[in-house]
């Protein structure tokens, strides 16, 4: 079920009222409500996918319980490395397992050598690399003694499928969302009515934004080799809003959404786009599974207290495996090594932690320094996003040949009237012109639309409400899938 | 909670009077048939540009035809009025702007069901005999027919709805989807972008060959004409089959097309599609090339198609 179906505009409301008006006298059945509304939203798409989650919940679930009640050591790492080697298992086989086996071929004929290897047919699960991780933390939580293992199998269940999060994230912690489900939840019309807010505007950025851009996105990727150098690069631009628009926008009505049922989840996206170097970026972009490598692969791997050459490997492994939890495909592991490459020089010279505060804090605008930081900063992010959107590397380099010749200083008039139909390119421009603004204003706050009550009175609160809605309706793409759900 | 509810409710209050509005205009005629004469012609002109297919395949279901005219845009432009005052038959262009094969098929497979069906067009062109030109807008249709909330719902209902409202609220015309570059420069974007699509990623539709293998054994079965049109293409775009390496391709599809029904072919260099006079762009051909083909195809008065007639025992030949 997608958050902008109609499917989840009636599924919602009755979740609602049944959670809050028939269950909400017991903390347990309303559990059990979460419980089975999330996996009646998961097995929307396929109900074959909820076999998978169950398995993982029970496993995590049994071993979180043995960690607790074994002492030795060995016990303790041997039910850890279950933990890991099933689900590190589940995803490898439906994520990898292709990708390996023609890689594996393509290596040999290399040599000269062929190897009929056959790919499988797999299906994959969505947001299997999402719950994957979450559930995972719950046992590593467990295991390095952070977390007490909870009793209340149904509360489990709940945490790993809630619905949510599941398919998209934000990746939980267990020690942040698993007690939110053991205590009282109450209902506060402040929260709510934030939320409501926070997944309009995700809403926006989904259907407005990311789906408008993938119009040209999608044409200009596909036929880059007929569009000038100008053209190619506002393609990447394009995708760049595209991805942040679609991605983000999935975290806000996740967020939003959970807190309509009295449950805050981390957040995900913190303005990535006005950051002013790429440490500030990966502190705002998709800031759970970056923490989660952090937590949970880069310290363990010694971090920054070990020598030079271990910290440039920790540093490698962290951004490759990001780039393949994202997907298998060349592309992706390349992405991951050029953010690495981007973010060394900061590391080594101990300048990644330079920009923990909001840019231009207390101003309105940011200082020319400040603007060519962020320009620079996104102009290296849009040049890695090119590697991540094309389907091969070839492809990718090929795109990238396109942008780097005479044609990059031709005005693309012709591309875009070509590409556009009526007025549509114009109304984009706007639309992304107010959206970096709204965006840009609200930069200090949780999320594009919080806090309006404490500037604007209510009537031209309900204004702008009715203006995004109307535009949301008026102006939407066609409708894509969360690119997301891929991984 | 209570003030949520209330302020939740008093928000959604407009919402709810324009899909009271949706419903009284119902720009599709899902609910109702239209016959408020200003209403009918304003849907002509803006339910239909919004979604061709829904449009059409809610005026088929209303009023079901005998002969049908499936395809792409090039077919869409086969007046269905003229097919019918040639064959006299009472006549159904189904055929979408930017359609494509899937689309045919779907399109075929629920008009079936009327059973009313004496003839029956498909036109293809390699373009669109190609499995990775995969798009299909059809069951996105069906299902907004069938379901009134997926209908209400719809952006399309929503939109036109809106554009019809102001039309009547303001007598003015509303233009929709006007082209904003000229012909030249069409041109060019029809032979470097579009054809690219459709021919740089060829794969032969094994599956879909197989469904149009299907409706032939259907048409022969209930004794319906089934008739295949390759129509005219300007020579520039038939260059590109060339070009992108397709002949073989291009050969195996027309001699499938001859092994499931009748085939009238103009896809190839003669006076029609060497005169650029004759096209919009290098895909479409104007309306009196249009008339041409529609008196060929029903009168069978070889003028410039290659006829192929087919033989009932032809159609064991593919599989």
């Amino acid at each position: 079920m997608q958050f902008s179906s109609i499917e989840f505009s009636i599924f919602l409301p009755i979740i609602f009222i049944l959670y809050w008006f028939v269950t909400n006298k017991n903390i347990k059945i309303q559990n059990a409500l979460l419980l089975v509304a999330s996996y009646i939203f998961y097995g929307w798409w396929d109900w074959r996918f909820l076999s998978l989650i169950i398995f993982s919940s029970l496993i995590d679930y049994n071993i979180g319980l043995a960690l607790s009640r074994y002492d030795e050591q060995w016990k303790r790492k041997l039910l850890l490395q279950l933990s890991i080697a099933v689900n590190l298992g589940l995803l490898g086989f439906f994520k990898y397992f292709n990708f390996f086996a023609e890689s594996f071929a393509d290596a040999f004929s290399l040599f000269g050598k062929s190897l009929d290897i056959s790919s499988l047919n797999i299906i994959l699960p969505v947001g299997i690399s999402f719950y994957t991780f979450q559930t995972l933390s719950y046992t590593i939580d467990i295991y390095q003694r952070k977390l007490a293992p909870t009793n209340d199998i149904i509360s489990f269940f709940a945490f790993v499928s809630f619905f949510p999060q599941l398919v998209a994230g934000p990746i939980e912690r267990a020690r942040n969302l698993l007690p939110q489900f053991n205590n009282r939840r109450t209902f506060s019309y402040e929260a709510a009515v934030d939320g409501l807010r926070q997944i309009l505007w995700g809403l926006f950025k989904k259907l407005v934004i990311a789906d408008n851009c993938a119009n040209y996105v999608n044409n200009i990727f596909s036929n880059s080799s007929s569009y000038s150098g100008s053209t190619l690069l506002i393609g990447g631009v394009l995708f760049a809003f595209q991805i942040y628009g679609d991605f983000s926008g999935y975290s806000d009505i996740a967020i939003g959404t959970s807190r309509l049922f009295g449950f805050n989840l981390m957040k995900n996206f913190s303005f990535p786009y006005f950051s002013r170097d790429i440490g500030e970026f990966w502190r705002r972009w998709h800031i759970s599974l970056s923490t989660w490598f952090r937590d949970y692969l880069y310290i363990p791997l010694g971090g920054s207290m070990v020598g030079m050459v271990k910290k440039i490997r920790n540093i490698f492994i962290i951004f490759i495996l990001s780039g393949f939890w994202h997907g298998a495909n060349w592309t992706f592991i390349i992405w991951g090594i050029l953010n690495a490459i981007y973010f060394l020089p900061l590391f080594l010279l101990k300048r990644n932690r330079r920009h923990t505060n909001t840019v231009a804090e207390g101003r309105l605008l940011p200082s020319i320094k400040e603007l060519i930081q962020i320009i620079t900063t996104f102009s290296l992010t849009t040049f890695a996003w090119i590697f991540f959107r094309s389907d091969s590397v070839s492809e990718a380099l090929k795109y990238l040949g396109g942008i780097f010749n005479s044609t990059l200083f031709t005005i693309p008039i012709l591309d875009f009237k070509l590409l556009s139909v009526g007025a549509h390119i114009i109304y984009l421009i706007i639309f992304l012109f107010l959206f970096v603004m709204i965006e840009w204003i609200q930069r200090d706050n949780e999320h594009a639309l919080s806090s309006l009550e404490i500037y604007i009175p209510k009537i031209l609160r309900w204004t702008i409400y009715y203006g995004i809605v109307v535009i949301i309706f008026w102006f939407r793409g066609n409708q894509q899938e969360f690119i997301y759900f891929q991984f | 909670m209570f003030k949520y509810l209330i302020n939740l409710i008093l928000f959604v209050l407009p919402f709810v009077l324009y899909l009271l509005l949706e419903i009284y205009i119902d720009p599709f005629d899902i609910l109702r048939n239209e016959t408020r004469p200003a209403l009918v012609l304003l849907k002509k002109h803006i339910s239909y540009k919004m979604n061709n297919q829904l449009y059409k395949l809610q005026k088929f279901s209303i009023d079901p035809s005998e002969a049908i005219i499936l395809g792409d845009s090039r077919a869409a432009r086969l007046s269905s009025e003229y097919y019918s005052s040639l064959s006299g038959l009472k006549t159904a262009n189904m055929a979408y702007g930017g359609g494509s094969l899937l689309e045919i098929i779907d399109t075929f497979w629920y008009i079936a069901k009327y059973d009313s069906l004496k003839q029956v067009v498909i036109a293809l062109n390699l373009g669109l005999y190609n499995q990775e030109k995969n798009i299909n807008r059809v069951p996105e249709a069906i299902e907004i027919k069938n379901s009134l909330i997926s209908y209400v719902t719809s952006t399309y209902c929503i939109k036109s709805t809106a554009l019809i409202g102001w039309s009547l609220l303001s007598s003015s015309k509303i233009q929709l989807n006007r082209p904003n570059l000229n012909r030249d420069e069409f041109w060019e974007y029809q032979l470097n972008v579009t054809a690219n699509n459709d021919y740089r990623n060829y794969v032969y539709p094994k599956n879909m060959a197989r469904e149009l293998k299907a409706i032939s054994n259907f048409c022969i079965d209930r004794d319906i004409d089934l008739v295949f049109l390759i129509p005219p293409t300007h020579v520039d775009l038939q260059a590109k089959i060339q070009y992108y390496n397709l002949i073989q391709e291009e050969i195996a599809f027309k001699n499938d097309l001859a092994y499931l029904g009748d085939v009238y072919d103009f896809d190839y260099p003669n006076s029609i599609t060497e005169n650029s006079l004759n096209y919009v762009d290098p895909y479409h051909f104007n309306d009196s090339i249009a008339r041409n083909i529609i008196h060929e195809l029903v009168t069978s008065d070889s003028g410039f198609a290659r006829v192929t007639h087919f033989k009932r025992t032809d159609s064991a030949k593919i599989n």
